[in-house]
């Protein structure tokens, strides 16, 4: 048998429906309802917290009537985290390195506010990091990984300044970590691996050089990470997971091959990740939900050609308007609301459909 | 935040958790805040180092007590320059405590990467336990990437023959065909133990390559690591030449195919093999019959695997 140990089983009385009044709520009061030790020691993690936070709320309509979340209180929070090196941490007592650099700039041109800060520093810092074989480190400390290639492209790219590294090393470097199956890895000789592999594809599309990629058997190993359920997972023989429905469905997008896998079933898989009770979606059905997997689902689901259902009126309920408007539309590259990525004016390359 | 059950505490004892809780919760700001105020003072002291053991074996995510860690060592390490051994000796200690933190949570990005780092400021570092030591950690998960990425550094680091290695992944297939980063790492070291294409040196490996493949098949036919492992194959046998290995792996799949005492799944697994066998030669020179069985198989794999019906329709367009 192959699969069936590691996948999981959806019953047929799934509601296909996108729970979205319930994971707004469940976004505003995260912090206050889960456990405060654990919101405490994840405080290494909260501009990524922030950004997933802003960004679900975004899609799903609701950012601008959002009380906890309004523009002025994150910015200044984003501000307050920018250090003298140019970089970002995640909280002002904790050390600035490359993702949460990428975060920040990404809740910053979401809210438009980009001109707050000193841009130039911030250019500096992720320039800085560029090593001479192309590749990124995470911070000073020396760490390299593909996943820094996307955060560092990203963020120079929302800052319009994607032309001061150097665009040719940086994609020579992620050539250097494709593998036989078409996939990448987090460095040359790393395993293919769903979340490598989006970052990879994902800094390529930015650099306009997807030429590296080979989309039919790339496409191929993508494509059979689709497992029964409906649900992807990250490699093969692991299980099923919605974070990695995002960087395996947002990369087939990105090469133009997002119809080799079935959307219905993937669409399925998801909502029925969702905590129907008290809002949010999870890695797999059953299991707690965090606003990581809420908003890689949601920004999932906005990617799938097939319609999502409104939401069924409660039976006191008048239906609320804003439960029943669709997703907005994710860029499949930034995850975030594609108007936004229109408004700060970055163009992504996606590769034209096979047929 | 991954494969956690949702549960419910039964009322009685929620306030006992609570309580628990809040003084879990105290504990570490308090000791989170006195760190930070140490580091803002300049402190570099082996008390302050000791301290930090204690949120790290809470949570080895906190990347930027690795940082502090490394500003303290860093300074010890330049005191220490003048005495032998007296560096790789503080050094040891550095290992001891990511091994108790990797004992804990063994997919810490940071925690792995603060291990290179202390090996990377030894003199003499022993790379044959570090070689060990993931071996062991293979034996509960022979999957973990971090781990593949860490050996991948040890080998390049401690000059461990390539050979060795291949040994290894031959090793690591034989327990279970079905690990994937076992066969990836096979791609990764045969081109570079044998560079020279074409040459009677690659062939015979090509060879051994080949029956391992087959072997593999022929006891997990559906596996899909084995049949891109296959892909890869195919491209050493091209870029050889060796036109006699190709015949027979297409044989030995054409012969499972027919033969076989396949499951659903399996005879997925094996026709699709088979297809994109054919597909490698060029349409115009495939027979009228193979062009028919190619044209059929597509339309036999998307209704027994419709999930992937897009992708095997191109394959179609290749007709
Ligand atoms: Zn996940
Ligand atoms: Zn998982």
């Amino acid at each position: 048998m192959a699969f069936p140990n590691r996948d999981v089983d959806i019953t047929d009385k799934t509601e296909l429906f996108l729970a979205s009044a319930k994971h707004v709520k469940y976004l505003e009061e995260y912090g206050e309802t889960i456990d405060s030790y654990e919101f405490a020691v994840a405080e290494y993690l909260r501009m990524s917290g922030i950004y997933w936070t802003i960004t679900c709320l975004d899609i799903l309509n609701t950012l601008d009537k959002s009380k906890r979340f309004h523009k002025d209180f994150v910015v200044d929070y984003v501000r307050s985290c920018q250090k003298p090196s140019g970089g970002f941490s995640p909280h002002p007592t904790h050390d600035e390195n490359l993702p949460h650099t990428c975060c920040a700039i990404q809740v910053l041109a979401t809210f438009d506010s980009i001109a707050s800060i000193d841009k130039e520093a911030c250019i500096s810092y992720v320039t800085g990091l560029q090593q001479p074989d192309g590749s990124f480190t995470g911070d000073k400390w020396g760490e390299v990984d593909t996943r820094f290639s996307l955060c560092a492209t990203a963020c120079l790219a929302l800052l319009g300044a994607l032309d001061r590294c150097d665009r040719i090393k940086a994609a020579d470097f992620i050539a250097s970590c494709r593998n036989f199956d078409g996939g990448f890895g987090v460095s040359p000789g790393g395993e293919s691996h769903g979340a490598m592999i989006y970052c990879c594809v994902g800094a390529l599309s930015l650099l306009k050089r997807l030429d590296i990629v080979d989309a039919d058997k790339l496409g191929l190993w993508l494509a059979k990470r689709q497992l029964p359920s409906g649900g992807l997972n990250g490699r093969p023989e692991k299980h099923p997971d919605v974070c990695y429905s995002w960087w395996i469905l947002a990369s087939l997008a990105i090469i133009g091959r997002l119809h080799w896998i079935d959307a219905g079933r993937l669409q399925r898989y998801i909502l029925a990740c969702q905590d129907i009770e008290l809002g949010g979606i999870a890695d797999r059905p059953g299991n707690y939900a965090d606003p990581f997997h809420t908003v890689f689902g949601t920004a999932g689901l906005s990617l799938l050609p097939v319609g999502l259902n409104a939401e069924p009126a409660g039976p006191d309920e008048k239906g609320d308007a804003s439960t029943t408007i669709a997703p907005k539309k994710a860029n499949p590259v930034l995850c975030m609301a594609q108007e936004i990525i229109d408004r700060v004016g970055v163009q992504v390359q996606i590769l034209p459909s096979s047929r | 935040m991954h494969g956690r059950v949702k549960e419910r505490t039964p009322e009685e004892k929620q306030e006992a958790v609570r309580k628990e809780k809040e003084r879990k919760l105290l504990g570490f700001t308090t000791l989170w805040k006195d760190i930070v105020d140490r580091r803002a003072e300049g402190d570099r002291s082996s008390e302050t180092l000791m301290k930090t053991n204690q949120l790290l074996a809470k949570c080895s995510d906190l990347y930027t007590l690795w940082n502090y860690r490394r500003e303290i060592l860093l300074a010890d390490l330049t005191d220490a320059e003048s005495e032998e051994g007296k560096r790789d000796g503080i050094l040891r200690i550095e290992l001891s405590v990511t091994e108790s933190c990797l004992a804990l949570d063994f997919k810490s990005y940071s925690t792995w990467y603060h291990r290179k780092w202390t090996l990377e400021q030894m003199q003499k570092a022993d790379w044959q336990r570090e070689l060990d030591l993931t071996s062991q950690l293979f034996r509960l998960d022979a999957r973990n990437f971090h781990c593949w990425n860490y050996r991948r550094f040890i080998v390049e680091r401690g000059h461990i023959p390539l050979s060795s290695e291949l040994a290894f992944s031959t090793k690591l297939i034989a327990d279970d065909p079905s690990n994937y980063s076992a066969w990836h790492y096979r791609t990764t070291l045969i081109p570079l133990l044998f560079p020279t294409v074409p040459s009677p040196e690659h062939q015979t490996q090509i060879r051994t390559e080949l029956a391992l493949v087959v072997t593999a098949v022929n006891v997990k036919a559906n596996d899909q690591g084995i049949w891109f492992y296959t892909q890869f194959l195919v491209e050493q046998i091209q870029k050889g030449g060796y036109t006699n290995l190709l015949d027979e792996l297409k044989e030995e799949v054409k012969k499972l195919y027919e033969e076989g005492d396949l499951t659903a799944e399996e005879s997925i697994a094996v026709l699709h093999g088979y297809v994109r066998l054919l597909l490698l030669d060029p349409i115009q020179n495939l027979k009228e019959s193979d062009k028919k069985f190619v044209d059929d198989s597509i339309d036999k794999l998307c209704s027994l695997d419709p999930l992937r019906k897009g992708y095997y329709q191109s394959l179609r367009d290749a007709l």
